[in-house]
């Protein structure tokens, strides 16, 4: 299972917590890494900054990508994903807060493979998690 | 031949067969009369023979002396029997075969008289005796069957005339019916043949004859009725033509008579025209009005366009001289008084014209029966007084214009101008007179399109030109101008009138400046609006989801370590943070729809409303209601938006009608205020009107959020829709009468 990574992106520690506690309930216990920002994310899937040496070859199962992060945000993220020939085909969901059609739009546009807008009751976003997992993810039974 | 004669034929044909049969059957009869009569005689030979072969027997068995006188008178009768007999029968055998008969009657008896001789005498030798009677007996016994025989014969050869008869009396029967049959066939056929014929000569003919050839003639070959009836058409025919030729005679000199009158009529009318004097005449009994061509051309008609009456020609009269014309006329009629009139008319082709008619009456026996009158064109008269008294005071007035006013001919030079124009173009009336207008403006050839617009269409309003003054400034004009005519109504030129809109130019270029700048503004305020409504979807939201999530958190995962009145805390602060996050959902909403960009088309309201109303059935399917959607309603406007604030407008009709037993929801057009007006009716709980204008402003609710959940901005997003399409919504309700909520686009 060490290979099956999750690299989610969000700024806000509350709405990592909360994902992460969303995954465990719905048993995907799949290691996930966790980037703050754009940057860190980039440098993550590239192996660079912070994450100089890492194994390249190891990329995520998913990235679970916020949008509206400091320093870089996350449709720029995106991008740069698709840009890059390493991480052209690497699956993304896009979750945010925001329900602007402009965003989803533009999410698309850049080639995200999903569109997940955080709701605000948490069963809801926690349903929105686990069929990810389902697409994305080998769903583990419980230990 | 006559067809009388051939059923005559028929007839007689008919008759002489059944004369024939009849006699066939006589002839028969007769026949078979004799045939049965000698069949009887042979008959009683043969018994009378066998009865005296009876006596005989008995005679020789008891030498008995009565059966000894018996055989010899029977032997009498059938001598007497066969005499008879030959005088019946005709046939030459048969008479052989009797005469053979009677021959041997004779012997038969001295025979008998021979057995009585040796039976009586006494018997000297028996045995000799008995020999010679045995002989004798063998001989009569001989002779009888002879006779028997014959009379068999006979028999025979009745009953053979009797068949023969029978058969001849048959066939003869049967050729003459055959024979009778076929007469009659043949004669009714050839009947038949002739009549077609001769009825379809007749009818070809009298068909000619019909399409008005009246010199043609039916055949008449042949004497038969047809001939007849042929003969007696043709002389109908004859008789026709002679009454034709006399009619034709008389519609010839009629002709003559009438051109004749004609001519006169033409030599008055002409007078009339050189004379520009028309004539009228009224005839009273007859009810009728005559005009001259003159009187016609005057009032610019034709007798083919018009036919004048009283009342219609007293209608060309301009409005202010009907009343003079109508009193005129009637005065004449009730008390002969003539009269002698100076009115305006309007003609056919809508020219006013002054008119000179003076009219006199004729009486018979005292009552006025018509009115004859002269007629006259008399404008050019009038207009040349009109022209003198009003040429000083027309003047003044152009000259005392601000607006610079010009007379253009036909030829577009200019004839006048007044002191407005020589002020705006920098030249005098003398330098302006009689060049081309055109010149004296900045788009020469944009000028004479207007002029040549006022020639097509009589006028031109508000047509904008620059004035170029002498020195080269502009001045921006509207002209007004129409074409003018002369006292005879012909166009002659353009009169125009110009109003400098130099000021209001100035004034509009200002709108205008100040309308892009406040654009600009607006586009610049609602990219600021767009960025803040991000914000607030994001940066507002995103505290919330961690204050229930986490709420969430401590619910599920610390659930044995809350008591139930934590777990209530926990779930009040969820509901509020719920309820927190639809406010900003809905103010998101409202934003958009002012944000959003307008894109107007046909939309089919109808369609969106079932729509709507299937969705909240869908979700709410043990309600019961029943929704009302009129068919076919559409509205220009924007598709999106429109359905975002129906959708409002339902939501709220069903909510409110949630209570009521049977929910019915109604989405209709009705006539409003002099417009028209959608409108969505629910059967709810309504409100008090004293509140109705409150409700389109955000946040405003008139019921508890317990009882009617709900954030108040619905209706304020309503409000914005319909806003920006430039409608009206209103409400109007009852307290417990349920709403309405109407709209217009």
């Amino acid at each position: 299972m060490k290979t099956k990574i999750i690299l989610l992106v969000d700024d806000n520690p509350d709405d990592v917590q909360l994902t992460l506690r969303a995954l465990k309930k719905s048993n995907i216990l799949n290691e996930v890494v966790v980037a703050q920002d754009g940057v860190e994310a980039l440098e993550f899937l590239f192996g660079t900054g912070k994450y100089a040496g890492r194994d390249t070859k190891i990329m995520p199962q998913v990235v679970l990508l916020d949008l509206k992060m400091p320093r870089m945000d996350g449709l720029e993220v995106l991008q740069r994903i698709r840009k890059d020939e390493r991480t052209k085909l690497q699956p993304v969901v896009v979750m945010t807060t925001s329900s602007e059609d402009q965003d989803r739009v533009e999410s698309y546009n850049l080639g995200a493979n999903s569109y997940v807008r955080k709701p605000l009751d948490f069963l809801q976003f926690a349903e929105s998690v686990r069929q990810l997992g389902i697409y994305w993810l080998v769903l583990n039974d419980a230990p | 031949m006559q067809v009388k004669k051939r059923l005559q034929i028929n007839v007689a044909v008919s008759v002489i067969a059944a004369v024939v049969i009849i006699a066939m059957l006589a002839t028969a009869a007769h026949h078979v009369l004799y045939a049965v009569e000698t069949s009887n005689i042979a008959d009683e030979i043969v018994s009378s023979v066998y009865q005296r072969s009876e006596f005989r027997n008995e005679y020789m068995r008891s030498t008995n002396e009565r059966a000894r006188v018996q055989w010899f008178a029977k032997h009498e009768e059938i001598v007497l029997l066969l005499k008879s007999a030959s005088e019946k029968f005709g046939d030459a055998e048969d008479k052989t075969i009797l005469e053979r008969m009677a021959k041997d009657q004779e012997p038969s008896g001295r025979i008998f008289s021979s057995i009585v001789e040796n039976r009586e005498k006494p018997q000297l030798n028996p045995v000799l005796s008995q020999e010679v009677e045995d002989t004798l007996t063998s001989q009569l016994t001989m002779k009888r069957d002879n006779a028997i025989l014959d009379a068999r014969r006979l028999q025979e050869s009745a009953s053979s005339r009797l068949l023969s008869s029978l058969r001849v009396s048959g066939w003869v029967i049967l050729c003459v019916i055959i024979t009778l049959t076929a007469t009659a066939i043949v004669n009714s056929w050839s009947m038949g043949r002739v009549i077609t014929k001769r009825i379809t000569a007749l009818r070809n003919g009298t068909a000619i004859i019909g399409e008005g050839n009246l010199d043609q003639r039916i055949d008449v070959t042949g004497d038969d009725e047809f001939a007849e009836l042929s003969e007696a058409f043709n002389a109908m025919t004859a008789k026709l033509r002679g009454s034709y030729l006399e009619l034709e005679k008389e519609t010839a000199e009629r002709v003559k008579v009438g051109q004749e009158m004609r001519q006169m009529a033409t030599l008055l009318e002409e007078t009339q025209s050189i004379a520009h004097v028309g004539g009228w005449e009224v005839d009273l009994e007859k009810n009728t009005l005559y005009w001259t061509s003159e009187t016609y051309r005057i009032h610019e008609t034709s007798s083919s366009e018009y036919t004048p009456t009283v009342e219609t020609a007293i209608a060309f009269y301009a409005p202010e001289s009907v009343p003079i014309i109508s009193s005129a006329v009637s005065e004449a009629i009730e008390q002969g008084k003539e009269f002698h009139l100076e009115l305006q008319l309007v003609t056919a082709k809508g020219r006013l014209i002054w008119v000179e008619t003076a009219g006199k009456v004729i009486r018979r026996d005292g009552h006025v029966v018509k009115i004859l009158g002269v007629f006259q064109d008399i404008t050019e008269r009038k207009g040349a007084e009109a022209l003198r008294q009003s040429s000083v005071y027309h003047r003044s007035l152009l000259e005392a214009s601000l607006d610079p006013l010009v007379t253009i001919d036909a030829n577009g030079k200019i004839t006048d101008v007044n002191a407005a124009t020589e002020k705006v173009t920098g030249r005098s009336r003398e330098e302006l007179v009689n060049t081309d207008f055109s010149h004296y403006f900045s788009e020469p050839e944009k000028a004479q399109a207007g002029y040549r617009r006022v020639f097509r269409e009589g006028q031109v309003r508000d047509y904008a030109l620059d004035i170029r003054q002498k020195d080269g400034h502009l001045t921006p004009v509207l002209y007004n101008a129409s074409v003018y005519r002369d006292g005879a109504g012909k166009v002659v030129g353009v009169f125009a009138a110009a109003r400098d809109i130099t000021e209001r130019k100035k004034a509009e270029d200002e709108i205008r400046k100040l309308n892009m700048e406040l654009e600009t503004r607006v586009i610049e305020r609602t990219a600021e609006l767009e960025a803040f409504a991000y914000s607030v979807s994001h940066d507002l939201r995103s505290p919330l989801r961690s204050i229930e999530g986490f709420s969430l958190a401590l619910l599920e995962d610390y659930a044995s370590k809350l008591d139930d009145m934590g777990k209530d805390y926990l779930n009040r602060v969820r509901n509020a943070t719920m309820r927190m996050g639809h406010i900003i959902d809905d103010l998101l909403k409202l934003s958009r729809v002012t944000r959003i960009e307008m894109n107007r088309e046909q939309v089919d309201l109808s369609m969106v409303a079932r729509r709507i109303a299937d969705d909240l059935k869908n979700r709410h399917p043990e309600r019961p209601a029943q929704f009302n959607i009129a068919e076919g309603l559409t509205a220009y406007c924007d598709a999106g938006l429109l359905t975002v604030a129906m959708e409002n407008m339902f939501a709220n009709a069903w909510k409110f009608s949630q209570k009521a037993p049977h929910t019915v929801i109604e989405f209709g057009v009705t006539e409003k205020n002099g417009s028209r007006a959608f409108f969505v009716h629910d059967n709810g709980i309504g409100f008090d009107m004293t509140y109705a204008n409150k409700l389109f402003n955000p946040f405003q609710r008139l019921h508890k959020t317990e009882e009617f959940p709900g954030t108040g901005i619905g209706l304020a997003t309503v409000k914005r829709i319909i806003n920006r399409h430039g409608g009206q919504v209103w409400i109007e309700a009852k307290e417990d009468k349920g709403a309405t909520v109407y709209f217009t686009l």
